[in-house]
Parts: C-alpha cells; structure tokens; sequence
C-alpha cells in the first residue's frame, strides 16, 4: 500500500493498484441475495485441476459492489485503516489471506512466517508463486506455468485460485503411470486472460459471456500397443484442428425461442431491481429479482424456536379450563316434552275395549243386523249342502290374524258339524295346519259324536303355494297322500274314502286372512276345480273379495267377513259365542276412533283459524 | 350356459300354458311332473332358508361385537328346541301342539293388537280435512267406521254402498292391472325378454 488517498467509491488504488475495498465483501457479493456465509477454507487441489477451474465472471462482482449495501460502503471508507491495521489481516482467515490483489512481494514477505500455514509459505502469493527447482518440475508443469498478471488488471481472484501449487514430487518418486501423463510438445499453452476486463456494471442484459477456458486437458502419451484400432484411425493431435473456444452464452434468439415462451417473457423489462438473483438462462435470462421466490426456497432457514408460552397465556388457559368444568358439572337441561294427546287415544281406546266385556252380550246381539247381510248368505248356502256332504275347509290365515278369523271359522265349523257334514281341512300356509286342527278338535269335542277320520281329516300344510294349489286343483289328492294326525292315506279315512279330486267335494270354504290366499285360490283352483268357493275373510280383505264375489259368474258363492260377520253367523247358527261378545268391544273401540278422527279435525282447524287471525293481525 | 337356461325356462314356461289351454295327455303329464318339481323345490327352499336362519345367528354369536347377540342366541335355542320336539314327537301331536297354541300363537295376536293403537295414533294425525280430496276419505272412512258399528246402524246403507261403488271400482282396476302386469310378465320370460333364473 502506497497510503495515497483515493475516492471513497474506488476499489483499486490509483497510485500502486493495491485492492481498497475488502474482498470479503465481493465474494459475499458474488453470491446474489444471498448472506455472506463464510466461505470453508478451498480444498487442496492439484495444479492440473485448478487450471481447470472456470474464473468468476467479473461481471458479478463488478454488479455487486455497486449494490453493496451500507456497512459494505464503511468498509470501503475505512480502505487505509485496514490495510494498515496488521490486526485485520492476522484475523482474516487463512484461506482469505492469499486473496489479496496482486500485491508486491515484499509486502507478502513481511507477513509473520510463523502465523503462515505450511502450505502457504510454500505460495506466498499467486502473482508471484515460487518457482519450483527445475529438477522437482516436470516439463509438463512447467508449460502449464501461470502467466503473471500485470498488476494494473483489476481481476478478481477467487481464493482456489491464489492456493499455492502442490508441491510436485522429484521425478524419481514419479511413478510410471504419472510420467505417462507428462504432456507432450505439441500440447497448447494455457490460455491466460490478460487483457482487462470491462466492469460488469455496462453489461446489458443477455449479453452475459462465459469465461474463457483456462487451460485444455493434458493429453496424456499412450503407448502404441495400448492404443485400440479405433483410435489409431482418430485423426492425432498434430491434425486435430485446434478446439474452439467454447461459445458464449447467448440469449435464445427469437427464431429459437418457442412461441409460447415468448409470450410469457414480459413485453416491457421489469423496473430495475437491485436485489435478487441473475437469471442466466431462459427467457429471461440478465432480468435481476424476477424470481424471488427462488431466493426463499434455496436460502437455509433457521428453524424456528419454541415460543414459551406466557403468563398471561396460562392463566388464561385455566380459565378456560374453569369455565369447562363449570359446564360439565352443570346438569343437562332436557327440553320440554310437548304435551300430545297420544296418551289420551291409547287410554280411551283400551277402554273401550275393555269394559264392553262387562256388559251382557244380548245388548249388542240386539242391534245387530241378520237379514239380507253376507253373513246370511253365507249361512244359506251351508244349509243347502245335502246331506252327509263333504266340504273342503281350507285355514290359510297365520297367527297374527287368529285372533279375528278364529271366531269366524268357530262359527263356520260349528254350523257344519252341526250339520254333519264331513270336512277335509288344509292349509296353503305351513302355520295354518295347527290352528285347523285345534279349531276342529275344539269344535268337534264341543259338539260331541264328531270324530276325527269318520268326519273330519286335516291333511295339513299343502306346499307348494301357487303350483301346490293348482295341481290339486288339476289333478286332484295324490293317491300317496296321507293326513296329518293319523298319516293314513286317504282312501283308508271313511271321511275322505270317496274324495280324489276337488270335483268330488260339494263346497270349497276358504278361510283368508290376506288378499294373497284369495287371490291364489281364485286364480288357481276356482276356474280348474268346477266346485263353488265361498270365502270367510277378515274385515280388511273384504273390499277386495267383494270383487270376486259381486260378478256375474259368482266366482265367490258367497262372502262372509269379519268379526261382526262371526257375530252375525253366531246369531244365524243360534249359537252365541266370544264373536258376539267381541263384537261390542270392536263397536266400541271404532265409535272412539271415530271420535278421535273428529277430535282431531277440530284442533286442526283450531289451530289453522288462530293462525290465520295472528297472520290478519 | 346362459343359452341352456333361458331355453329351460322357456320350453317348461310354454308347456304349462298349453296344458292350461289344451287336454292332451303328453302335455298333461309333462304339466304334473314340472308342478311337483315345483313344489318339491319349494320345500327345499324352506329347508334352504332355514339353514340360512342358523348360519347368520349363529355367525352373529360368534362375532360377539354386534348387537342383538341376546336375540339371536334365543332364536337358535327356540328353533333347535321346536325342531327336536317335532322330531321326537310329531307336528301333530301333544308337545308341539300345546307349543304352537300356548307359546306362539299368543305372541303373534298380541302383536298384531298393538296396532290397533298404533292406527288409532295415526287415524288421530293423517285423517284431516286439508283439502277436497282428503275431506272425501275423511267421509267415507267416518261413514264406513260408523256403518261397521252395530250400534249405529242407520249407516249400514251408506256404507255398504261405498264397499260396493267406489270401493269396488277401485279394487277391479288393480286387481285387472295385476292381471295384465302378470300376463306381460309371463310373456317377457316365455320370449326370454327377462332372464331372472341366469343371473
């Protein structure tokens, strides 16, 4: 340093060269947007690989320093100071130190040897690297020798490329394979950059240029016996045309460049951003900061540090936690439960059921209307069966509807024992068989000299259903079918001796608690048996049997139908029974209904009037 | 062997409507023999459903983390119970008889009777005079309901009189709906329109 004093903004000294502005702050800078991370010290690297090393564009730097922020711009104030101050430079880190613009030789010698690594007293400084001993340097190294800078190029020197040179072994230590590698005369001289270089600061964009090459690979001397054929027809070395410079990076033309790229390039550059990193490639190569994002992503993060929760924090979590248990311990209020009137309806209804049963049954028995109804129809064509007739009772109700079909079939099979006709019971239903044989063995007990397989049979559960019903109705009783209680066939039963079809019965009575056994009976056995069918059903399948009997073919000989048709047969029969006394509770149980359907109409039309008052209001 | 079916179904579906319409003993005795197959194969269903009954409870029981376990073990108990006195003693005869009668016949009527209270509940919501149309059932259900009851009988006449017309009426025009729906159902499956059996 000459101690001249210069410009704040200038760099170099403009007497002796000398580097003003600290390179720390350029290198940081070189690095776009990025923190001024300390560079770890350059690896040793052999001589060959450093040459091969590419310089950093200038044009980085040059760029850099003019966005420098301000504490770089102190530091160039102070450019004296610290080339003066040995304190600086002693805690610069090593790597660092050799980076110091091409200075004169005895500043480097005045530098304490004893604070210089070993390797660095072996390369004081790039400009002036210590000339090897002729007998440790192979030719070969000595070709590829530095050219010296001349001191007024302002370069920027890369810390790799001021490490002193690997100390070449003695040629004797050299192995073979090395000497092998020994370049030849032909090889080219390293290409130096000698000529100064522009600041990068007057660079347009899409005008970056690379950096020339250095040197070219060393070519090593292969023997001839190790050379392949294919080789040897490879034009050599001294034909090979000298290798062209690498081109420089040029922005894609526009023929190049797709369409659809060059309309995502922005019509007019973006303002100048100062900050950011250089695009070197692609559409919008030499733009500054048009990606910044690119900048959050690559940057390391720190990660972040566990907040400690304040004071103010916890006690207001246990608050909360307070006002929770508060609502936890609080006992649920349950919601009013409306007041409906369905309490009300199943109370009135068991009522009237109930308390009908107290009464005599003549009180019922005497309103009830017997001439000219179904029931008396059904009741004459019974009496019309001729003497010692056989009937064909079928029970095809389940269960569920015994509590109404059995006071109908009761009466039906009191009258036909009554009389003595002979009965042959089934069922279409596998649940139907119990309940023929309980109501006939009641009613034949009941009766007294009605004995079962003289003048009654159950042959139980015809299976089948549809196609059960039909083929008796077509070819009548299998001649290998047997009853139920005494699985005897047929022709061994004197009630059933004479049957083998249903044309051999006088009556089919089909006992129907759903519209389905009536519906199958109707469809398959009335038009194939040629017998009439008179149907017993519960109330609810009557408007439905009223079609089949209201014909004029009368596929329904007659019709009788629910429990007030029971009591109605119980009265025609002279024999009073439970139907006659159910049928006050039933007439009961419906004249509340009725009045619950009323009842209901009227707080419905209450309420619509209320409404419709609150609406006029 | 779709083909093998369809055709099957076609061929037993042909020969039992020609011996519905014709007497010729061929077509007589392939009908009989086709409807005790018939009706064999429905009692092989039963038997199929009742297996089905056992496996699902039975898987339920071993599964253990359903609900309903407590009914499916009383199904299980129930039907090997009734299956091994049938066995023993026939379906005709004492223990059966007085299971059918004393165990589940009651247990059917008194469910059956819970729904008087229920369309009593229903009877009290739905039937209300909204408009025309349900001013019309709310008559003819009142006029029916009354003319059912002995005690009223001056409406025995009202009420016969809707069974018989519009009642009626109604009932004829389902019950011939059904009729075609089941004739075009049988012709789609004679013609293989509809293929129920080979899927």
């Amino acid at each position: 340093m000459c101690g001249a004093a210069n410009k704040v903004e200038s760099i170099f000294c403009d007497k002796c060269n000398a580097r003003l502005a600290p390179l720390i702050a350029a290198s940081g800078a070189a690095g776009e947007g990025t923190l001024p991370l300390p560079k770890p010290p350059a690896p040793e690297t052999p001589a060959s690989l450093e040459e091969e090393l590419p310089s950093q564009p200038v044009s980085e730097t040059t760029s850099a320093e003019t966005d420098a922020p301000d504490w770089l711009a102190r530091l160039r104030a102070e450019p004296a100071m610290e080339e003066e101050s040995p304190t600086v430079r002693e805690t610069m880190p090593s790597w660092l130190q050799p980076a110091e613009p091409v200075a004169p030789a005895q500043e480097s010698e005045s530098e304490p040897e004893a604070e210089q690594p070993a390797w660095l007293r072996q390369a004081p400084a790039e400009a002036t690297p210590p000339a090897p001993a002729e007998a440790e340097t192979p030719d070969w190294l000595k070709a590829r020798a530095p050219t010296p800078e001349p001191p007024a190029t302002p370069t920027i020197e890369e810390p790799e490329s001021s490490q002193p040179t690997v100390a070449e072994p003695p040629e004797t230590e050299m192995p073979s394979w090395l000497k092998g590698l020994e370049p030849t005369e032909e090889t080219t001289a390293p290409e130096t950059p000698t000529e100064p270089i522009e600041p990068a600061a007057t660079v347009a964009p899409f005008e970056i240029s690379a950096p020339a090459p250095t040197t070219e690979p060393a070519v090593s001397k292969v023997s001839e016996e190790e050379i392949p054929d294919w080789l040897r027809a490879a034009p050599s070395a001294e034909e090979t045309p000298p290798a062209a410079a690498p081109p420089e990076l040029q922005p894609l033309s526009p023929e190049e460049m797709p369409d659809w790229v060059a309309a995502l390039r922005p019509a007019t550059p973006p303002p100048a951003v100062a900050e950011g990193p250089l695009e070197t490639e692609g559409p919008l190569t030499g733009w500054r900061g048009v990606l910044p994002l690119a900048v959050a992503i690559t940057e390391p993060h720190a990660p972040a540090q566990p907040v400690e929760p304040a004071p103010s924090q916890e006690r207001g979590r246990l608050f909360e936690s307070i006002l929770a248990a508060q609502a936890q311990a609080a006992a649920p209020v349950k919601p009013r439960r409306a007041w409906t009137m369905r309490p009300l309806i199943h109370l009135l209804l068991a009522l009237a059921v109930l308390v009908p049963f107290l009464i005599p049954p003549d009180l019922a028995g005497s309103t009830l209307k017997i001439a000219g109804t179904p029931a008396a129809e059904f009741y004459d064509t019974l009496q019309g069966l001729p003497a010692n007739a056989t009937v064909l009772l079928s029970f095809d109700y389940d269960p569920s509807h015994a509590g109404e079909m059995d006071l109908l079939a009761k009466a039906i099979v009191r009258h036909l024992i009554q009389r003595r006709v002979k009965i042959i019971a089934l069922s279409t239903l596998d649940t139907g068989a119990p309940i023929a044989g309980r109501i006939l063995d009641q009613a034949a007990r009941a009766a007294g000299g009605y004995a079962y397989g003289a003048n009654y049979v159950n042959l139980g559960y015809l299976p089948g259903h549809e196609a059960g019903l039909a083929n008796l109705a077509t070819n009548g009783f299998a001649p290998t079918t047997r009853d139920l209680v005494q699985n005897q066939e047929l022709g061994k039963l004197p009630a059933t001796a004479n049957v083998k079809t249903l044309r051999d019965v006088q009556l089919v009575i089909e006992l129907a608690g759903s519209e389905d056994a009536l519906r199958v009976w109707m469809e398959q056995a009335q038009p194939r048996a040629g017998v009439p069918i008179v149907a017993g059903v519960s109330a609810g399948v009557e408007p439905k049997a009223r079609a089949y009997r209201d014909t004029p073919a009368r596929q329904l000989a007659a019709l009788v139908s629910g429990l007030v048709g029971a009591a109605q047969y119980e009265v025609l029969s002279s024999q009073p029974g439970l139907a006659l006394v159910s049928v006050n509770a039933q007439s009961a149980a419906q004249l509340v209904m009725v009045l619950v359907v009323i009842l209901g109409n009227l707080i419905f039309w209450a309420q619509a009037l209320l409404r419709a008052r609150g609406r006029a209001e | 062997m779709k083909w093998l079916a369809t055709a099957i179904a076609i061929g037993v579906g042909l020969i039992i409507l020609l011996d519905y319409f014709f007497t010729l003993p061929l077509l007589d005795a392939l009908g009989v023999a086709f409807k005790e197959w018939t009706i064999i194969l429905t009692a092989f269903a039963m038997l199929v459903g009742l297996g089905n009954l056992v496996i699902v409870h039975a898987l339920r029981i071993v599964r253990r983390n359903e609900s309903g376990t407590g009914y499916s073990v009383i199904v299980l108990a129930t039907s090997a119970l009734v299956f091994v006195v049938g066995l023993i003693f026939g379906i005709a005869n004492g223990p059966m008889v007085w299971l059918f009668d004393n165990v589940y016949l009651p247990l059917h009527g008194a469910f059956f009777a819970l729904a008087a209270f229920f369309l009593a509940t229903a009877a009290y919501r739905a039937l209300r005079a909204r408009n025309i149309e349900t001013t019309l059932m709310l008559l003819a259900a009142l006029v029916v309901f009354l003319g059912q009851t002995p005690l009223v009988s001056g409406l025995a006449g009202a009420k016969e009189w809707i069974l018989s017309v519009p009642s009626e009426a109604g009932v004829r025009g389902i019950l011939l709906g059904v009729a075609l729906g089941t004739i075009a159902t049988g012709l789609r499956l004679i013609l293989g329109m509809d293929r129920p059996y080979s899927e």
